[in-house]
């Protein structure tokens, strides 16, 4: 999953701006084409509520795990009210801007298309963070 | 809780400019009211206030009729009401009008405008008794409650049922029809309601009702969700680095560093001898010796 743009691409993860977008069912992942965000927004949920096109910036924080010698990458949970939203994948990306240079960093499958409609659309971030590096 | 039709209340008159509905039975705080209001007439409804105005159709030629379609979430000053009065038109012109009362989960939303899609077409004329209304809606969500409205003037004409085979292009659901009426004051008018639920979140496609009167129509198909909340729960991801074993290629220079051997020095040891006196050439004439000089 954007695997070359995370070589070829700095990422800092203590000091840039990381976003999470949703993604309808019409996404497919193809994780050797899809490097950059605007290589999946075609398929980005319609903004509704407080939900805007490009998705909702997180705010991040690290923990480290001496023993198992990993370290872990975590959010504050993101709601979106008034929302209207059909969703089926959540993409973490680093956005620098420009689309077409913000890269990918996973893609998360939600298992079935979440909706919400005039509601309030919740994600919450996984009791063991966002991501784990080892 | 599923939005469903719970009720509706219907009212025609021609006196004045006002057209009194009775509330909606049963009417509790938080339900939808919808009223489907026509009048002979291109005046129109005024939205009554705390309604929100979703629609209007205008047939201005041949036989003016208008309808406005107006929304409100139920509170306490509406349940405890015993009517609601519209005002629109002239006296002594055909007026009529319904009030739906919906039942569902409409909170979170600052007008009724948030959960519903709303589409108008104005003068369409019947084709082989069937009058095909372009356009359609996409509800927001699978279930949606779909309501059908569709009103015509002609003269002269019989109070009698006009309407029939409601139906949408896609998917098109069980319909139960709820208002079908003619009122002649002076001109002549028909209105007539139907309501469905929508099992698909997709296009309803063009919408269509056979219809004993040949003058053209205006109908209105209103798609009405409920407010749904939905959350998940994200699954941990993880990278994983693996170090690699670094590969010399063809061409590649290799430097070697230098060996070292190194030597530790012994010491030396001298062995004192006792110094001996020995006759060499063991001859009794011969020399004798001390042969380490000691």
């Amino acid at each position: 999953m954007g695997d070359t743009a995370q070589i070829s691409t700095a990422i800092n993860f203590a000091t840039d701006t990381f976003k999470l977008m949703l993604l309808t069912a019409s996404h497919t992942t193809d994780i050797d084409a899809q490097v950059f965000i605007n290589s999946v927004s075609a398929n980005e949920v319609a903004a509704s509520g407080t939900y805007s096109a490009g998705g909702v910036t997180l705010t991040l924080s690290a923990s480290t795990d001496d023993t198992n010698d990993k370290g872990a990458l975590d959010a504050t949970d993101v709601s979106f009210t008034s929302a209207t939203i059909a969703a089926r994948y959540a993409v973490l990306y680093k956005d620098t801007g420009t689309p077409a240079t913000s890269p990918i960093v996973c893609i998360y499958d939600l298992g079935s298309t979440i909706t919400s409609t005039v509601g309030t659309f919740s994600i919450t971030i996984n009791a063991s963070g966002l991501l784990t590096l080892a | 809780m599923a939005i469903a039709y719970a009720s509706h209340q219907y009212a025609e008159g021609s006196a004045g400019t006002t057209l009194t509905i009775t509330k909606p039975t049963s009417l509790a705080v938080g339900d939808l009211m919808l009223a489907v209001l026509s009048v002979g007439n291109t005046t129109a409804w005024t939205t009554l206030s705390g309604w929100t105005a979703v629609g209007s159709t205008v047939i201005s030629s041949n036989f003016p009729t208008r309808m406005n379609l107006m929304a409100k979430i139920a509170d306490s000053g509406d349940t405890a009401a015993s009517n609601f009065t519209f005002t629109g038109g002239a006296s002594g012109e055909p007026k009529m009008g319904v009030i739906y009362r919906i039942t569902g989960n409409f909170a979170g939303s600052s007008t009724p405008t948030d959960f519903m899609v709303v589409d108008t077409d104005n003068s369409v004329t019947p084709s082989g008794g069937t009058v095909t209304f372009p356009g359609g809606v996409t509800p927001l969500a699978a279930s949606a409650l779909l309501v059908f409205a569709i009103t015509c003037g002609e003269s002269p004409g019989a109070d009698a049922p006009q309407f029939s085979s409601h139906a949408v292009a896609n998917s098109n659901p069980t319909w139960t029809e709820d208002v079908d009426e003619g009122l002649q004051v002076g001109a002549f008018m028909n209105m007539g309601t139907a309501h469905a639920t929508f099992s698909v979140a997709t296009t309803t496609g063009a919408y269509s009702v056979a219809s004993g009167r040949t003058s053209v129509h205006g109908g209105a198909l209103v798609a009405i969700n409920e407010t749904t909340n939905g959350s998940v729960t994200l699954d941990v991801a993880s990278m994983t680095a693996t170090p690699q074993a670094p590969t010399v290629t063809g061409g590649a220079t290799v430097t070697l560093d230098v060996a070292s051997v190194t030597a530790t020095a012994q010491t030396m040891t001298a062995a004192a001898t006792a110094a001996k006196w020995v006759n060499t050439d063991k001859s009794s004439a011969g020399t004798i010796t001390n042969p380490d000089k000691s």
